[in-house]
């Protein structure tokens, strides 16, 4: 499996800076971790201190989220220039993102917009995506979002879509299974139909989180563990690439860093294909994971997600 | 290869993305943005109806799709704004705390593709906004300076924290400065670390922060007029109090003068009795210690009478 030349790192985790001194403390024997991007290009302090330091350690992959590559704006170049050098200063085995637009007319909503997915969407994404990889000097990966909404002018199934521009734009796709199933009740459609319809070439990596039902839609919230859905997705999805680097992203009501470890490896049984022994929050029953119900003031928003700030821990 | 989607006008994907946005960062919700002006302006006069623009879902209408985004928009702003400032979100209230927030989101929207710069411009918004700030400042109520100065302290150490410091660098320590005699100090031409914040509050916004971020649900302070310096030492940031002279001092430090040449010129009025060379040696150790400058350059050939 070609996955662009780029190698699987194994089972890691997303850093978050609830886990810092516990990191620095244990040095636990995580495969690698992956890092928001945004979160450390300008920071020089504690944040950035500690990157240096895992990133002697461990393997490091980047994760974006305010590339914007569907945006109608112009690449901003500055912000290009920052996460080239942050990719370069920590040796980080790739640079991903979202397919998504988080803005327009100097604005960021701060949120991963869902594209109009049509021909028109498609040729823009892909010559954004080959100057973004001319600058970067690296192959560019991208995440399939999960998404609320689709447009009427939608002329392309999202996996159409993705199969089309990573072709075309030769990049690397992030699959995010839970997202594939987030969207596939949102939208209707299927979502084993999506992952067998992705390249599996170019998978570089597959995310893995939790979400929430509510009643009419599923949120992302990435504040829970894998649903039992979700491990069947991603196990499909490994038989499918041969095994990739996978990720676990966990950015709200964070567990202790052990717990987080071990709901990642729980992806070892899920390919052994033994079915670990799990709970009843491992499964969603249509009926009783109705946690709130539909246009209640508690609805849980699509993220603390994964645009966490990097909180101070010392004071 | 098609979703059987009917074809609809298409608006282009800039008109489009201006009239989404428009209408999910509309603080009155979706439904009164429908028919915003600026919402309208991104896309033909006629193509003004959403259910046109975005498909519904087996149990969701466009607008109710669209007003997960919306609703999304706004939360996750909220909630990094509280994270910022948790002493100012207990002192307003989430309510009231809220109000502020998405008043100088609307007017502020974000930029950045960092939320570190989301807050940038909120404690001078709220200094601008005050309801008071047409009045000549003697007319002016306290109160709205305590929140003022509350945002700014919790501003400023986000800043701080996160900003350039000087772990790493040997710094001037006390033993520096006592090996030379008093007199000699006066000749140094000390340069503030770039970390080091100074602040002259009409509150005690400090001891109020700090109690807040312990959860301690401190009562709000009576105005005391309160003297700040603020600095960074191994990734831990510290706020120190200071004599209203001690504060007028290190505002004078620029690194090209002598200390003996500020004290010459004169501290600000209101700062109290010029100190002594001794005392100021002694002022200069203990901030040498807590890492206040960056170098302590003696010069030749400075004087001062206290």
């Amino acid at each position: 499996m070609k996955r662009l030349g780029l190698p699987n790192l194994g089972m890691g985790v997303g850093l978050r800076c609830q886990h810092f001194s516990y990191v620095l403390e244990h040095w636990p024997p995580v495969d690698w971790f992956e890092v928001i991007s945004e979160n450390f290009m300008d920071s020089q302090g504690w944040a950035r201190h500690v990157l240096d330091r895992i990133c002697e350690r461990y393997p490091i992959a980047m994760h974006g989220v305010s590339l914007s590559i569907g945006s109608a704006d112009p690449l901003d170049f500055e912000y290009l220039a920052k996460l080239k050098r942050l990719a370069e200063v920590t040796g980080a085995a790739w640079v991903s993102d979202h397919l998504c637009w988080t803005g327009i007319l100097d604005c960021n909503t701060h949120d991963l917009l869902p594209l109009p997915l049509n021909e028109e969407t498609l040729r823009h994404v892909v010559r954004r995506i080959r100057i973004v990889q001319d600058f970067l000097e690296r192959p560019l990966v991208l995440e399939n979002p999960s998404s609320y909404l689709r447009f009427a002018v939608d002329t392309l199934q999202e996996w159409e879509f993705l199969a089309a521009m990573a072709e075309e734009a030769d990049c690397g796709l992030l699959l995010d299974v839970n997202n594939v199933y987030v969207s596939s009740v949102n939208h209707g459609f299927d979502p084993v139909e999506y992952i067998e319809s992705v390249p599996a070439e170019r998978i570089v990596q597959i995310h893995l989180a939790g979400h929430r039902h509510c009643g009419t839609h599923i949120v992302d919230t990435h504040d829970s563990r894998v649903l039992a859905q979700v491990w069947h997705l991603y196990r499909l999805a490994s038989l499918r690439t041969a095994g990739v680097s996978t990720l676990l992203e966990w950015d709200s009501n964070i567990p202790e860093f052990p717990a987080l470890h071990a709901e990642v490896l729980k992806a070892r049984s899920w390919l052994a294909e033994q079915e670990p022994v799990m709970d009843g929050r491992d499964l969603v029953d249509e009926n009783s994971a109705i946690l709130y119900p539909s246009r209640d003031s508690r609805e849980p928003f699509a993220g603390a997600h994964p645009l966490g700030l990097t909180s101070p821990e010392h004071i | 290869m098609s979703t059987g989607v009917k074809s609809k006008r298409r608006p282009e994907l800039d008109r489009l993305q201006q009239w989404m946005q428009a209408v999910i960062t509309h603080p009155r919700g979706i439904r009164s943005d429908l028919t915003s002006r600026e919402a309208l302006c991104s896309l033909d006069a006629d193509i003004n109806l959403l259910e046109e623009i975005i498909l519904p879902s087996a149990k969701l209408s466009g607008a109710e799709r669209l007003a997960i985004y919306c609703r999304s928009y706004h939360a996750r702003l909220l909630q990094c704004f509280q994270s910022m400032f948790p002493a100012l979100l207990g002192a307003l209230g989430e309510k009231l705390f809220n109000r502020f927030a998405l008043d100088y989101l609307q007017h502020h929207p974000p930029s950045s593709y960092t939320l570190d710069r989301l807050a940038d411009a909120f404690p001078q918004y709220l200094a601008e906004t005050r309801p008071d700030a047409d009045k000549p400042q003697d007319e002016r109520e306290c109160w709205p300076d305590f929140i003022i100065e509350l945002a700014s302290l919790e501003w400023a150490f986000l800043k701080v924290y996160d900003g350039p410091g000087i772990e790493g660098r040997a710094l001037p320590r006390a033993g520096d400065i006592l090996s030379s005699a008093a007199e000699r100090i006066l000749q140094a031409r000390p340069s503030p670390v770039s970390c080091l914040r100074l602040f002259a509050f009409r509150y005690p916004v400090h001891t109020y922060m700090l109690a807040a971020r312990r959860d301690e649900n401190p009562e709000l302070p009576a105005p005391l007029k309160s003297f700040i310096a603020m600095t960074r030492l191994n990734y831990r940031v510290s706020l120190y109090e200071l004599s209203a002279t001690q504060y007028a001092l290190l505002e004078s430090l620029d690194g090209r003068h002598t200390i003996g040449q500020i004290l010459n010129r004169g501290l600000a009025a209101d700062s109290g009795r010029q100190p002594s060379a001794t005392t100021v040696r002694d002022w200069l150790c203990d901030w040498a210690d807590k890492g206040f400058f960056e170098s302590l350059e003696i010069a030749e050939g400075s004087s001062y009478t206290s």
